[in-house]
C-alpha cells in the first residue's frame, strides 16, 4: 500500500518537473524525489537501525534532498535566474512526451526477466525518473536545469538499482554518492564561471566550438 | 605496494595545493612523476601481479601495462607542465597557496591518482567511481585558461561525460541483476574475475543490456562516435599537457572498462554480440574521424579527431580480437605515447605562433626546427609509417581482419585510413614547410622543459618500432592474455 | 429499502448543494482575514433573485428563456444517475456513465446557445472560451470514468462506486487511482469555473469565462443558473470524494455522515486552493487541462500488461 502511494508520488514529481517552467519548484521536486527514494529503500529492504546500509541511506537522503538542492538554489540566486523561458521543447509537448516516456518505461520493463518479488510499477517509475532527467538535459537550455536533470537521472538509477539488484556493497554506494556530490558541486562552479564570462547560462548559445 | 600509486600523487597534489612556493610546487610535480614511474617498475619487477579473485583493487598484467603507459606519459607531461607554468603569464598570483597554479598542479596529480584507481580496480562499481572521478578532476583542468571557449568545452565535457557515465552505472546495475540469477555468487563481491569464473551462468538478457549501456557509457568517455561530441572541444581547448593526458591516458582508462566487460561477454558466450557492437562503433568512429580530419583547420582539433580515429581502430581490434589481443595492447601503447608527443609539440607550436589555425602556421621546421622535427616525426608515426610501432599494430590488426574474414570492416577501415592520411598530410606539410614567419619568440624560457619531454617520447616511439625489450614484450603478451589470447 | 435511502439522499442533495458554495466562500473569507458571509448566504441569494422579475433583450429567442431550465433539468437528471454516500443511484443501468457525461454536456450546450442568442460580443467570447475549455475537459472526464470502470469491471456509475466502496481492486492500481483523483480535481476546478481556471468573482468581462456568458440573465433565470452551478459543484464533489470510501460494514447513517463531512472538508480544501493560487493566464489553461487528460489516461498503462 505505502509503496504504491510512493510510486504515484514519484511519478507525480516527474510530471511536475516536466511541466513547470520555474526552476525553484523543480529543485524542490528533485529533493522530494530523494525523500521518496529513501522511503522506498527503507521499506523494500528490511534493514536494522545499526547496519551500515541504514547510515548510507540516511547520508544519501541528507545529501540528495538537502545539501545539493540548497546548493542549486544558491546557484539560482547568484545567477539571478528564476525560470526557463525558451525551452527546446515546449511544456505541453514535454508533458505528452512524459506520458509517452512513462508508457515506454512500463512496456520496456515488461520485456526484461526480473528476479522474483520485484515491484514492477515502482521499477517502471524509477526508469521514468531516469528518462525525465534525460529529457530535462536534452529539452531545456539552462545549465542549472540540466544539472537538475542529471540529479533526477541519478535518482532513477539509484532506485532502479535498489529495487532490482538490491543495491551494491556499502563502499561502492558511498563512492557513488561522493562522486555525485562532487560532480554537482563542480557543475555549480562551472555554471557560475559561465555566468561571469557570458552573462547567461543558456547552453544552446554555447555553440562556438563546432565543425 | 599498489597503494603507493594512489597515495603518492594524492599527497603530492595536496602538498602542491597548500605550499606557497611555485618553485617547490613544480619540482614536486616532476618528482612525483619520476617516483610514480619508478614505483610502477618496482611493482612490475618485485611484486606478483596475480591478485585474488575477490580483491576490489589489484594489479594484473593488463593493469600493469596501462599503468606503465600512464607513467611513461605522465613523466614528460609533468616536466612539460613545469615549463608551461613558468612560462605562462595568465596563471594568477605568484607564490601563493591555493593560487590558480596551485589548483592546476594539484588537480593534475589528483587526476593521475583517479586514473590509477580506475586502472587497478577489479570491480565494476569501483571502476565506475574512479572513471567518474577522472571526469571531475579533469573538467576544471580544461577550463584552466577561463576563456569563453574553454568554459564551453569544459561544460560540455562535464555534462556529456557525466550523463554517459550515469548510463554506465545503469549497465553496472544490469550486470548485478544478471549476477543475481547465479546462486553460487551469493555473498562474494562481484568483481570482474569472480563474475568471469561463473560467466556461463549469468543471465544473458540482462548481460546484453549491461553491455549496451556500458559501451554507450564508457564509449562516451572513450570518444566513440556518436558519443564523441565533447572530445574535439575538450582536447583542443585544454592546455596542451592536459590534452596529452586526456588523449593518451584517459581514453585508455575508459577503454579498459569496455575491454573487461567484453571479456566477461566472452566468458558468457556472448562475444559475437559484444564484438559486433564494438566493431560497428569502431568503424563509425574511423569513418567520421576521416570526414572531419579532411576539412580541419585547427591543428589541435585535428589531433583530437585523430584520437577518435585511433579509439575506433582499437575498438575494431577489440571486436575482431576473439583469439588475439596482442595488436590491441601494442596499439594502445604506441598511440598513447605518440599522441602525447604530438600534443606537446602542438603546445610548442601554439606558444610560438599564438594561433591554432593551420593556415596561419607556416615553416615550423624553419622557425623552431627541433619542435618541427618532432611534430613531423610524430605525424609520420601516428599515420602508421614504418618503422613506428603503430605501423606494426595496425598491420597486425588488418592481418587479423583478413584472417577473420571481416571484409566490409577491412575495406571501410583501409579507405578511412587513407583519407585520414591525406587529410593529416595536407595539414602537417602546410605547417612544417613553407616560408618561415618572422616571429622570433622562443617557445619557452627554459629550453630543457620544452624539448626534453618531446625527446623522451620520441625516443620511445622510434625504439619500440625496431626493438621491444624482452620484459616489455612479455608484459604485452601477458596483458593480451588477460583479455583473451 | 435501499431505494428509499437513495431517494432520501437525492432530495438531500437537491437541498444541501448550495451549502458547498457557502463553505468555499467562508474559507476564502477566513484566508483573507475577514469573517465572511453566513454559510447560508447562497440560499439568501437564490431567494432574493427568485423574488425579482426577469428582463429579456429584444434580440433573444425562446432558446434564451429555455436554456436555464434545460440546464437545470440536465443536472437534476444527472444527479439521478449519481451514486452518493455509498448508495446506488436511483436509476442505473450498464453504460449509464456515458449518459451521465452527456447530460452534463447537453446542459452546457444549451447555455452556450443561449449566450450566442443574446448577440452580445462579450457573451460570444465567453461562449467561445467555454466551448474550447470544455472540449479539453470532456476527454479528461471520460478517460477518468473509463479508467474507473476498467478497474472495477462495471460500466455503470453505481457499479463502479459500489466496488470502490468495498475496496474490491488490487493494490497495484493505487498509483493509477491517485492520478485519477488528481485529474478529477482539475476537472472539478475547470467544470465549475473555479480558480485557477476561472474566477467566479471577477468583474472584468475580458477575463471571464463562465460569468460572462450569463451577463444578460437576470431574476429567476439567474437563480436557476446559480442553483444549477451548485448542483454541478455537488455532483463533481461526490464523484471525487466517493473515491475515498469509509471501511465497509459501518451502519448506513454513519456512512452518510462520513461522506457529508468528507464533502465539506473537500469544499474547504477548494477554498484553500482558491485562496493560495492565482488565476492562470488564459494561455496556460489548456496546459492544465492537457495535464488532466494525461493523468486520467495514465491508468491505461496499468491495464495494458
Amino acid at each position: 500500500m505505502f509503496i504504491h502511494i510512493m510510486t504515484a508520488l514519484l511519478i507525480l514529481t516527474n510530471f511536475y518537473m516536466l511541466g513547470s517552467s520555474r526552476l525553484s519548484p523543480i529543485i524542490t521536486a528533485v529533493s522530494a524525489q530523494a525523500v521518496i527514494l529513501a522511503a522506498v529503500t527503507v521499506i523494500s529492504t528490511d534493514l536494522s537501525f545499526v547496519s551500515p546500509e541504514f547510515y548510507l541511506i540516511a547520508a544519501s537522503l541528507v545529501i540528495k534532498s538537502v545539501v545539493l538542492p540548497v546548493m542549486l538554489k544558491k546557484a539560482l540566486v547568484r545567477t539571478g535566474i528564476r525560470r526557463e523561458i525558451t525551452p527546446v521543447i515546449g511544456y505541453s509537448l514535454s508533458l505528452l512526451t512524459g506520458v509517452l516516456l512513462f508508457l515506454v518505461s512500463v512496456k520496456g520493463i515488461k520485456m526484461l526477466p526480473f528476479p522474483e518479488g520485484v515491484f514492477n510499477m515502482t521499477v517502471s517509475a524509477s526508469v521514468f525518473t531516469f528518462f525525465t532527467g534525460l529529457f530535462l538535459i536534452v529539452g531545456r537550455v539552462k545549465a542549472i536545469t540540466q544539472t537538475i536533470g542529471y540529479l533526477s537521472m541519478e535518482n532513477g538509477i539509484y532506485l532502479f538499482g535498489t529495487l532490482s539488484a538490491g543495491g551494491s556493497s556499502a563502499i561502492v554506494e558511498l563512492g557513488i554518492l561522493l562522486d555525485l556530490f562532487v560532480g554537482v558541486f563542480i557543475m555549480g562552479i562551472v555554471i557560475l564561471k559561465i555566468k561571469r564570462e557570458f552573462d547567461h547560462i543558456d547552453t544552446d548559445e554555447l555553440a562556438v566550438l563546432r565543425d | 605496494m599498489m597503494w603507493i600509486l594512489l597515495i603518492l600523487p594524492l599527497t603530492g597534489g595536496v602538498f602542491s595545493l597548500i605550499t606557497a612556493s611555485d618553485f617547490l610546487r613544480r619540482i614536486l610535480l616532476q618528482l612525483v612523476s619520476v617516483f610514480y614511474l619508478v614505483a610502477v617498475i618496482m611493482i612490475w619487477k618485485y611484486f606478483p601481479h596475480s591478485p585474488a579473485p575477490e580483491d576490489l583493487l589489484g594489479i594484473d598484467p593488463l593493469s600493469l601495462l596501462f599503468l606503465f603507459i600512464t607513467a611513461l606519459l605522465f613523466l614528460p607531461v609533468a616536466f612539460y607542465t613545469a615549463g608551461y607554468l613558468s612560462h605562462g603569464d595568465s596563471m594568477g598570483k605568484k607564490n601563493r597557496a591555493f593560487s590558480r597554479e596551485a589548483v592546476f598542479t594539484a588537480l593534475l596529480q589528483i587526476f593521475l591518482s583517479t586514473m590509477t584507481l580506475s586502472i587497478i580496480s577489479r570491480h565494476p562499481g569501483v571502476f565506475w567511481i574512479a572513471i567518474e572521478a577522472t571526469t571531475l578532476a579533469s573538467a576544471p583542468l580544461i577550463s584552466f585558461h577561463r576563456s569563453a571557449y574553454s568554459l564551453e568545452a569544459s561544460w560540455k565535457y562535464l555534462l556529456i561525460c557525466s550523463v554517459g557515465i550515469a548510463l554506465a552505472l545503469t549497465g553496472n546495475i544490469f550486470l548485478s541483476v544478471s549476477a543475481s540469477f547465479v546462486p553460487s555468487l551469493g555473498s562474494l563481491p562481484h568483481t570482474f574475475e569472480v563474475l568471469f569464473s561463473e560467466g556461463d551462468l549469468l543471465q544473458p538478457v540482462w548481460l546484453k543490456g549491461a553491455f549496451i549501456f556500458i559501451i554507450i557509457g564508457y564509449g562516451t568517455k572513450m570518444g566513440l562516435v556518436p558519443m564523441h561530441t565533447w572530445l574535439p572541444d575538450a582536447h583542443s581547448q585544454a592546455p596542451s599537457p592536459v590534452s596529452a593526458l586526456l588523449s593518451g591516458a584517459l581514453l585508455n582508462c575508459a577503454m579498459l572498462g569496455i575491454l573487461r566487460f567484453h571479456n566477461l561477454m566472452k566468458a558468457a558466450g556472448l562475444f559475437e554480440f559484444s564484438s559486433s557492437l564494438l566493431t560497428v562503433f569502431g568503424v563509425f568512429s574511423v569513418i567520421l574521424a576521416g570526414w572531419f580530419i579532411v576539412n580541419q583547420n585547427d591543428y589541435k582539433r585535428l589531433l583530437a579527431y585523430s584520437s577518435i580515429e585511433h579509439v575506433g581502430i582499437m575498438s575494431i581490434a577489440a571486436g575482431s580480437s576473439v583469439y588475439n589481443s596482442y595488436p590491441l595492447v601494442i596499439h594502445a601503447f604506441n598511440h598513447s605515447l605518440t599522441k602525447g608527443l604530438l600534443f606537446l609539440a602542438a603546445g610548442n607550436i601554439l606558444s610560438f605562433y599564438k594561433t591554432k589555425n593551420v593556415k596561419e602556421v607556416g615553416g615550423v621546421l624553419g622557425n623552431i626546427p627541433f619542435t618541427g622535427v618532432m611534430w613531423t616525426g610524430g605525424f609520420l608515426a601516428i599515420c602508421g609509417f614504418p618503422p613506428s610501432g603503430i605501423f606494426i599494430s595496425e598491420f597486425s590488426i588488418i592481418k587479423g581482419l583478413i584472417n577473420g574474414g571481416g571484409w566490409l570492416t577491412l575495406s571501410l577501415l583501409l579507405v578511412s585510413l587513407s583519407v585520414i592520411f591525406i587529410g593529416m598530410a595536407r595539414a602537417v606539410t602546410d605547417m612544417s614547410f613553407g616560408t618561415p614567419a618572422s616571429k622570433s619568440a622562443e617557445p619557452f624560457k627554459g629550453r630543457f622543459y620544452s624539448s626534453f619531454p618531446l625527446v623522451f617520447l620520441f625516443v620511445i616511439i622510434v625504439v619500440s618500432g625496431f626493438w621491444i625489450p624482452a620484459p616489455v614484450g612479455s608484459l604485452f603478451k601477458a596483458a593480451a592474455f588477460v583479455i583473451g589470447g | 429499502m435501499t431505494v428509499y435511502f437513495s431517494s432520501a439522499v437525492f432530495l438531500l442533495s437537491l437541498f444541501l448543494s448550495p451549502l458547498i458554495r457557502g463553505v468555499i466562500n467562508r474559507v476564502k473569507a477566513w484566508f483573507g482575514g475577514r469573517k465572511g458571509p453566513s454559510l447560508l448566504q447562497p440560499y439568501y441569494d437564490l431567494f432574493r433573485l427568485l423574488k425579482k422579475g426577469s428582463v429579456y433583450s429584444k434580440t433573444t429567442t425562446w432558446i434564451f428563456k429555455a436554456a436555464p431550465l434545460i440546464n437545470l433539468g440536465a443536472a437534476v437528471t444527472a444527479l439521478l444517475f449519481l451514486p452518493s454516500f455509498g448508495l446506488p443511484s436511483i436509476i442505473n443501468f450498464e453504460g449509464d456513465l456515458v449518459l451521465f457525461v452527456y447530460l452534463l454536456a447537453s446542459g452546457r450546450f444549451f447555455m452556450i446557445l443561449s449566450a450566442l442568442d443574446t448577440g452580445s460580443s462579450f457573451e460570444g467570447m465567453g461562449a467561445s472560451r467555454e466551448t474550447f475549455y470544455s472540449a479539453l475537459t470532456e476527454p479528461a472526464l471520460l478517460f477518468a470514468l473509463a479508467g474507473l470502470s476498467a478497474f472495477t469491471g462495471s460500466l455503470s456509475l453505481s457499479g463502479i462506486y459500489s466496488m470502490i466502496s468495498k475496496s474490491a481492486y488490487s493494490a497495484e492500481i493505487i498509483p493509477a487511482l491517485v492520478f485519477i483523483v488528481f485529474s478529477l480535481l482539475i476537472i472539478f476546478l475547470a467544470e465549475n469555473s473555479r480558480i485557477p481556471v476561472d474566477d467566479p468573482q471577477t468583474h472584468l468581462e475580458l477575463t471571464m469565462i463562465h460569468e460572462v456568458m450569463i451577463l444578460d440573465n437576470s431574476g429567476p433565470d439567474l437563480a436557476i443558473i446559480e442553483y444549477t452551478g451548485s448542483l454541478k459543484l455537488w455532483i463533481f464533489g461526490i464523484l471525487l470524494t466517493s473515491l475515498f470510501p469509509v471501511f465497509p460494514g459501518i451502519p448506513q447513517y454513519l456512512a452518510i455522515i462520513y461522506y457529508l463531512l468528507l464533502l465539506f472538508l473537500f469544499s474547504s480544501f477548494i477554498g484553500v486552493i482558491e485562496s493560495v493560487m492565482a488565476r492562470l493566464k488564459m494561455i496556460q489553461i489548456p496546459r492544465l487541462l492537457v495535464i488532466a487528460s494525461a493523468f486520467s489516461a495514465l491508468w491505461f498503462i496499468w491495464i495494458v500488461r
